[in-house]
């Protein structure tokens, strides 16, 4: 019995390790970030056409931009993926060339349990499971913006998810503001909006189709 | 006694015998996962047909799949095992209470093993199904996530899971078929006095200890085989009472 087993295992892990060759060449969801130097002095405006944004405040002072769909063009395989450019003028960072060239993803995983550990992390990021949009893009968010969060600003973009920010003013198809600092003179312009948790001041407007408020702190500072 | 030339045949006989008792369970969930790979390239390939215009995401394959299927599966297995009439029809001559427990470690050891090694096995069926995939679709995107390194990695981390989950099903069985009343009260006691906050803070610190995030790969072996250790002391204390029954 230990024997079969041993045989089981060694034929088991030998079949495994061999597959792994004709996975491919490894891929990266992400490419590298874009890093923004912004300064203090003014707000940070953020003009992302029709993509969907993941904005995160952090204690850092620069911006940091990165995509969370497919970027990859290893040379070996055709990976058209979504294409983009980032345009920068002072705190002025906008969107250019954006488009997505495929449709559709089919990406090998490792074992589950890894993205306990942190070296292992990124493999089961972002997708998961087989999903279907009938959308332009794959999921709704297609940038995830790092922004220093005491800097007020200015946002227009497809869909717009901002937490731990201070806002000035978003302009989107769809917002949902978590933990954020809405600032005197906040606009908002577009269909939907939620907005939970966060400390609002009474000079702000909503101009919205439609307004959604849970767990705000209303201020007059 | 532990090296007893008997006591070695038992065990021998004993765990020969459960592991036959599994064969048909591995052949069962091997086959339905092999052929998941297959149904998932089949509705992949007909969805691109009927909704060219979609945009379709495809992950958590075999490797994922495989090892919460086998996860489920044994965890169910162990925890069903320990029931009276299982645990009667094992308790013939000539084995005893230390021969059960033993055996019972050795065979989940042993069944672990054959789930992440089969899961290992099956990760071609995968590939081959995303290659014929990528052959018949220009536009489809195949992206690689499998290293050895974490292929590697990965199979020792799912080995200590699924033994650690069948370990306390094993554990919890052991306890509820023979007290089935005062378990469940006791069950459902704990998970009301989460509420209470030091406790609640009692049972994340307990969580933390094993599923902490961002841990070393040697700490957190460390900590899962002394849980299954625990795991499976803490039922022996109860097969030592059943003894006396039997």
């Amino acid at each position: 019995m230990i024997k079969k087993l041993a045989i089981f295992f060694v034929l088991g892990i030998s079949i495994g390790l061999l597959a792994i060759l004709a996975t491919g060449p490894q891929g990266s969801f992400n490419s590298e970030p874009d890093k923004v130097a912004v300064s203090k002095d003014s707000n940070i405006v953020l003009d992302f056409a029709d993509a969907g944004v993941k904005i995160e405040g952090w204690d850092k002072d620069f911006v940091q931009i990165s995509a969370l769909a497919p970027t990859v063009d290893n040379g070996k395989q055709n990976y058209q993926g979504l294409k983009y450019k980032i345009a920068t003028d002072k705190n002025n960072i906008s969107l250019t060339e954006y488009s997505m060239a495929y449709s559709t993803i089919y990406s090998f995983q490792s074992w589950m349990p890894l993205s306990q550990f942190e070296k292992y992390k990124d493999q089961s990021r972002d997708v998961h499971g087989l999903s279907i949009s009938m959308s332009n893009a794959p999921g709704d968010y297609s940038f995830l913006i790092n922004v220093p969060k005491d800097i007020p600003l200015e946002i227009t973009a497809g869909f717009i998810k901002a937490s731990g920010c201070t806002l000035f003013y978003t302009k989107a198809e769809r917002t949902v503001l978590k933990d954020s600092n809405i600032i005197k003179g906040f606009i908002s312009e577009g269909d939907i909006i939620e907005v939970k948790d966060c400390t609002i001041n009474s000079d702000s407007s909503f101009n919205n189709k439609s307004l959604e408020m849970k767990g705000n702190k209303l201020t007059n500072e | 006694m532990l090296f007893n030339e008997n006591y070695k045949r038992s065990l021998t006989a004993f765990t020969t015998d459960i592991l036959r008792g599994f064969r048909k369970v591995f052949m069962v969930v091997f086959a339905i996962l092999a052929a998941l790979p297959v149904v998932n390239a089949i509705a992949i390939a007909s969805l691109k047909k009927w909704q060219p215009q979609a945009i379709i995401l495809s992950s958590n394959g075999m490797l994922g799949i495989g090892f919460f299927t086998m996860l489920i599966t044994l965890s169910i297995s162990f925890f069903v095992s320990t029931s009276n009439s299982e645990i009667l029809t094992q308790f013939v001559w000539p084995i005893n209470r230390k021969v059960y427990a033993v055996g019972n470690f050795l065979v989940m050891s042993a069944c672990a093993l054959i789930s992440v090694s089969g899961v290992s096995a099956l990760l071609p069926v995968e590939v081959l199904s995303a290659r014929i995939l990528k052959a018949a679709f220009d536009d489809l995107i195949l992206v690689n996530n499998i290293t050895f390194e974490n292929f590697l990695v990965g199979f020792w981390i799912s080995f200590c899971y699924i033994m650690l989950f069948s370990s306390f099903s094993y554990c919890l069985g052991m306890y509820f078929f023979r007290h089935k009343i005062i378990t469940t009260v006791l069950l459902i006691l704990l998970a009301n006095l989460s509420a209470v906050p030091a406790i609640g803070s009692f049972y994340n610190a307990i969580y933390a200890f094993i599923f902490e995030e961002g841990t070393s790969i040697m700490l957190f072996s460390v900590k899962v085989w002394f849980a299954i250790l625990l795991l499976h002391i803490l039922p022996y204390i109860q097969l030592r009472r059943m003894e006396v029954r039997l």
